[in-house]
């Protein structure tokens, strides 16, 4: 097994990019993410691959489109204002159905907004990462093992199914550094050249006059054929959110309070439910969806089923909440969700206050939703 | 003695989780004294996180640092309260010193605390140390080490971890660069483990 080693979350994810065998690296400088295009500039080149620097965000992205068009493991990352500069290509990418991996290291908006932890970009990652009828997988780390572990996962899946991979992080996962072990080196892996594939029948290898061209392509003029297209990506969207749902829970099986929260969240209250078990009052169940699209609603409703409150928070101004509330809107359970944005962050005794607010509250009135704007009760 | 650390390693920690807030100036070498304790705990066996203040507050502003030591995996790499606070200067004792947990510990530089140690009121159970550390690092090093003075003076207060536990650590990140580096580190955590002991010595 691997040594464990020290690396900050953006750091790691590189490294474990390169050893999934990422080969193409096509990015522009922007906080909280900087690490991770700076780390590839170092090692990318010693693994064999190109770093390239681009001259601007819609750059960079349109480079990924064109790599991974030719079976290769290509990524981008950068955070939110640059990740919407990117929002084109993801378009282009999906419609033309190819894998690549884009990562963002959430920082606080709207606009430029601020360089701290946020989780703002919920529904652009989930529901708008381009116009058109499209999604992207959407994977969200909680720990530098995870932000680690899941750049391998986001591209096999996105070869897989053929489609971009989204790594949604943010400054907290990005900044921090705790030990993890790094994923072994793929030996037999995709970066070999695409045309030692078989199955990536669509990349273009070149014919070499063997073999008939293939065309990567995203304009479809003819309306007949485009709904066609859009229809069986939906369709292939439908075995996606079957089978590659993930989550983790962490709890008694009766919760009185479901916490539902992903990332760097989750480990505040994590420590919070710790904190909560030790002291009289309710007891409280953790579930972390570690996919983001696909969401894990049928796992979210088994478990909130069983519990009398849900408990939502979140970096952002409810737009995760909303996926919450889909999932489990038959149950009818009273949901509270606790806000902050800006880049402000809950510490643990925040986290450790809404679990007792939002109980007390319950105690109240077993039909009351609430909603907590960080110290502002509206 | 970090075999012995490695198979127990709850034996180093005063509480689970033990937070320590590391908080000074850019220059202070805040990050990198987080970072040499976080080398320290990841040798030992320990479950840690390690998460720096970043942006604007890297060129010049206050810059700090949260890590926070476990014998399980850390939930929570954000922290309200410290259990161990080094402190570099005054201003990052205004704004920050109201975190100090009940029964912690505040090891700073002399700087932070104008007119003396003795005159700060603290939250029940808590102790303070102030060192001359910035001071007797440029007077007997030439070099602004005031950081890895107050790192030896903290070996002194607490079995945390050992001078030779940082030396092992520092090895990896200063060797490469400069043997002297590493020479004048060394010198450092040593002075300020002397100076500790005697301002124990003569508290008592």
């Amino acid at each position: 097994m691997e040594e464990r080693v020290l690396m900050k979350g953006n750091e790691a994810l590189a490294e474990a990019a390169i050893r999934a065998g990422c080969r193409c690296y096509f990015g522009y400088p922007i906080t909280p993410q900087t690490e991770i295009a700076a780390y590839m500039a170092r090692y990318m080149p010693k693994a064999g691959g190109s770093f390239v620097q681009a001259e601007s965000e819609v750059a960079a992205a349109n480079m990924v489109l064109g790599a991974a068009a030719t079976g290769t493991l290509a990524m981008t990352s950068s955070s939110s204002p640059g990740i919407s500069l990117k929002s084109e290509a993801l378009s282009y990418i999906a419609a033309s159905d190819l894998p690549a991996l884009i990562v963002n290291v959430m920082r606080a908006g709207p606009g430029l907004g601020g360089i701290q932890p946020s989780q703002g970009d919920y529904w652009q990652a989930t529901r708008a990462a381009g116009h058109g009828d499209f999604h992207q997988l959407v994977l969200a780390p909680a720990s530098v093992q995870e932000m680690a572990d899941f750049a391998a996962l986001a591209f096999s899946l996105a070869f897989r199914w053929r489609m971009p991979a989204m790594i949604l992080a943010d400054g907290t996962l990005g900044q921090m550094m705790e030990p993890l072990r790094l994923p072994a080196r793929q030996t037999s892996n995709l970066s070999d050249h695409a045309s030692q594939h078989p199955e990536l029948n669509w990349a273009l290898t070149g014919t070499e006059n063997q073999r008939p061209h293939r065309i990567v392509n995203s304009l479809v003029l003819n309306p007949a054929a485009l709904e066609a297209s859009v229809f069986d990506r939906f369709a292939r969207y439908r075995q996606v959110q079957e089978q590659e749902a993930r989550w983790t829970y962490e709890g008694p099986e009766n919760p009185d309070i479901l916490v539902v929260c992903y990332g760097s969240v989750s480990r505040i209250y994590k420590q919070a439910i710790q904190a909560a078990d030790r002291e009289p009052g309710p007891r409280a169940g953790l579930f972390r969806p570690q996919t983001l699209w696909p969401f894990p609603s049928a796992a979210l409703a088994a478990k909130a089923e069983r519990c009398k409150k849900i408990l939502v928070p979140e970096l952002s101004m409810g737009q995760f909440c909303d996926d919450v509330r889909l999932a489990t809107a038959k149950l009818q359970k009273p949901v509270a969700l606790a806000c902050r944005a800006g880049g402000q962050v809950p510490a643990p005794g925040e986290a450790l206050q809404r679990l007792r607010q939002t109980w007390a509250c319950w105690i109240q009135d077993h039909e009351q939703e609430e909603v907590y704007y960080g110290d502002r009760q509206i | 003695m970090s075999k012995d650390l490695m198979s127990q390693p709850s034996t180093l920690l005063p509480c689970d989780p033990y937070r320590i807030f590391i908080c000074g100036s850019g220059g202070d070498g805040v990050l990198f004294t987080g970072k040499l304790l976080a080398q320290a705990a990841l040798r030992a066996g320990l479950e840690l996180s390690w998460l720096p203040s970043y942006g604007p507050e890297m060129r010049g502003g206050t810059a700090n640092c949260s890590v926070v030591l476990s014998r399980q995996v850390v939930a929570s790499p954000i922290i309200d309260q410290a259990d161990l606070m080094l402190i570099f200067n005054q201003a990052a004792w205004l704004k920050y010193g109201a975190r100090l947990a009940p029964g912690g510990l505040i090891l700073a530089d002399q700087s932070a605390f104008p007119d003396g140690p003795g005159a700060v009121k603290l939250k029940a159970d808590a102790q303070i140390h102030a060192l001359a550390a910035k001071q007797e690092a440029a007077a007997r090093l030439g070099r602004n080490l005031g950081n890895m003075l107050l790192l030896g003076a903290l070996t002194e207060l607490l079995p945390l971890f050992s001078i030779a536990d940082l030396l092992q650590c520092l090895q990896h990140s200063l060797a490469a660069k400069s043997p002297e580096l590493l020479e004048l580190n060394e010198q450092a955590l040593s002075l300020g483990q002397r100076l500790m002991a005697r301002e124990l010595r003569g508290q008592f």
